[in-house]
């Protein structure tokens, strides 16, 4: 135990130069998964068939082991970052398209048919009604895709991808050694630490951006 | 038309036209509306009153574009509908919905000016309107505008919504059962208000409702629907309630239309009876001539103040003129000029004397009324109502085709 605390100390900067990368290729991920998720999910909403089969296919990413989906996309995108995005979008997209669909599903009809018989356009309902309507129950869906995706994100070292992983593997590599355990600890720890902080972030997210008249 | 007297009425141009409008909805083999023709004169209320799938909610939708008919023209203020950009169309039109629609995510003050934004009025001066809205619809703007929706009553959510509705000065109100999910005495005090509203603001108000009280209540015209959306007689309520155009229209008003008639009529309109009114401390031999003068059985005896005290008559005063006070029936049964005769029929079988003292303000007697008044109302009601329906007055609607 006092040799972990002592290697955490010695390697605190190593530490968090691996944890900013990994914050950040979730974070991007996310991102693209976001626009990709609530967009399709928007453009589906209305059409019952394609948002099952949009449903489907974000389902199909979800069971791909995510070393294989990872390995996979090395030989189309090659090392690094671009691979661990992709493959960390494709994984955070059920939970974010799943709550947009039953976000904007769940906003009372009775609603909708006020806002198009006081003459709100299509865009403007769903960007003044339904969309912040629909937002917890969206932003839900992101809390969960991103505690996913944190964890996932240390696979991406397999490919030199950055964060955390890259200790982990290393550890991993040399299992037996003096300071194996060391590496492995201070990725998983890593990771645990940056999955709570996230989860921190969107509560703060949630109350700024949720109206109070719907607050739970 | 250029020339117009001064102070002359406009032609009377409807403000709503329905020409032949059928519309069926995929999947089912009778059409929700066949056929459909009536006419919504400016300033008025009509109500399109039925049972449960006779198509007057489909009715209201078609007039805003929220569906589209398949056969026949919709014409608003002289335009046809089906040209108009619906968006537009809509917030010429304030609509009102049962379940009543707030955007709960808003503050009643977003929520009224809703339509004011859209139409890009600067914030100042929605801020204005919504206040004088909203202590239109009798919500102290101070201590509502910043709530949200969740915070308010049944009752006083509608209200915010009537005032969106009302929020760009719209010509015409189209309202959807708007008082079906409030309590029976909420549904009363909305009613009342919104008929005080309507006599200043004088918009045209369509009015959906199945109940035909409701329908009596709030209607200048009342349109009385069956299944398919056949309109089975369209005429002032006076009208359906004692000329029933059919089976289907005397069985929709149920038994007691006379009864409901009576709720036309206000106790102003009565003809007073003829009754001697003199002070408490009357001298009995006074009263005994007034009764005698008057021709009635008996006297009205008021307090210092002219409130009613007791009714009085010739053979109690004979009697036990000693004792009027014990002799005496209590004169309980009071009305205002305002009340409807539902109401006076009321008081007066609820009391010996079997009329009622009309009072003022500060509850002094101005008159009395009595049964005989009120069966020569509805009678007079019903013979007035059989001569509109004859004169050109009423246009009973396009024939129904089928």
């Amino acid at each position: 135990m006092a040799s972990f605390i002592s290697y955490l100390e010695r390697r605190a900067d190593h530490l968090l130069e691996l944890a900013l990368a990994h914050a950040t290729v979730v974070a991007l991920a996310l991102l693209v998964a976001a626009v990709l998720g609530i967009g399709v999910g928007v453009a589906v909403r209305a059409h019952e068939r394609s948002a099952e089969a949009a449903l489907a296919v974000a389902g199909t990413f979800l069971t791909v082991p995510s070393y294989a989906l990872i390995g996979l996309l090395v030989p189309a995108l090659g090392l690094g970052y671009a691979p661990t995005i992709v493959a960390l979008a494709m994984y955070a997209l059920l939970p974010i398209l799943r709550n947009t669909l039953a976000g904007l599903r769940s906003v009372d009809p009775a609603v909708v048919e006020c806002a198009r018989g006081l003459g709100m356009g299509d865009r403007e309902r769903l960007l003044r009604v339904e969309l912040p309507l629909a937002w917890p129950v969206i932003l839900a869906g992101l809390r969960v895709a991103t505690v996913l995706i944190v964890g996932i994100a240390a696979i991406a070292a397999a490919v030199n991808g950055p964060g955390l992983g890259e200790d982990i593997f290393v550890g991993l590599a040399r299992i037996g050694s003096a300071s194996a355990l060391n590496y492995v600890l201070g990725g998983m720890l890593g990771v645990v630490v940056l999955a709570i902080l996230f989860d921190a972030a969107y509560a703060g997210l949630a109350r700024i951006t949720t109206s109070r008249g719907i607050r739970g | 038309m250029a020339e117009r007297a001064p102070g002359a009425r406009r032609p009377r141009v409807p403000a709503i036209r329905l020409e032949g409008v059928t519309k069926a909805y995929t999947g089912r083999v009778e059409p929700a509306v066949r056929d459909l023709s009536f006419d919504v004169a400016e300033g008025e209320t009509a109500v399109l009153v039925g049972p449960s799938g006779c198509g007057k909610t489909t009715t209201l939708r078609l007039i805003n574009r929220l569906i589209t008919p398949d056969e026949g023209r919709i014409v608003v203020d002289g335009d046809d509908v089906s040209g108009a950009e619906p968006d537009a169309l809509r917030r010429r039109m304030g609509y009102v919905i049962q379940q009543i629609g707030l955007f709960p995510h808003m503050t009643v003050q977003e929520n009224v000016a809703t339509v004011p934004r859209m139409l890009g009025w600067s914030k100042a001066r929605r801020g204005e309107r919504t206040d004088e809205l909203l202590a239109t619809v009798g919500l102290e703007p101070s201590a509502f505008r910043d709530r949200f929706p969740r915070e308010l009553s049944g009752g006083q959510q509608q209200r915010v919504g009537v005032a969106r509705a009302l929020a760009a000065d719209p010509p015409i109100l189209l309202m959807d059962e708007p008082f079906g999910s409030v309590d029976p005495v909420v549904r009363e005090r909305l009613q009342d208000e919104l008929l005080s509203l309507q006599r200043r603001l004088r918009k045209t108000i369509l009015f959906v409702t199945h109940d035909i009280d409701e329908a009596v209540k709030m209607g200048d015209r009342i349109a009385v629907m069956d299944h398919g959306g056949r309109i089975e007689q369209y005429a002032t309520p006076a009208q359906v309630l004692s000329r029933p155009a059919s089976q289907f229209v005397s069985e929709f008003v149920g038994p007691g239309a006379t009864l409901k008639a009576l709720s036309l009529t206000r106790v102003g309109d009565l003809e007073p009876a003829e009754c001697p009114v003199l002070g408490l401390s009357s001298d009995p031999a006074a009263i005994r001539a007034a009764i005698r003068r008057a021709g009635t059985e008996d006297a009205l005896l008021v307090d210092d103040a002219g409130r009613p005290r007791c009714w009085v008559t010739v053979e109690e005063l004979e009697r036990r003129f000693d004792a009027l006070g014990e002799a005496a029936i209590a004169a309980e049964a009071t009305v205002r000029r305002s009340d409807d005769l539902r109401l006076a029929l009321e008081r007066m079988v609820s009391t010996r004397a079997g009329k009622a003292v009309v009072v003022d303000d500060a509850g002094a007697c101005i008159g009395v009324v009595e049964l005989a008044g009120v069966i020569a109302a509805v009678e007079s009601l019903r013979s007035h109502a059989s001569v509109t329906a004859r004169g050109r007055e009423v246009r009973p609607l396009s024939p129904v085709s089928d």
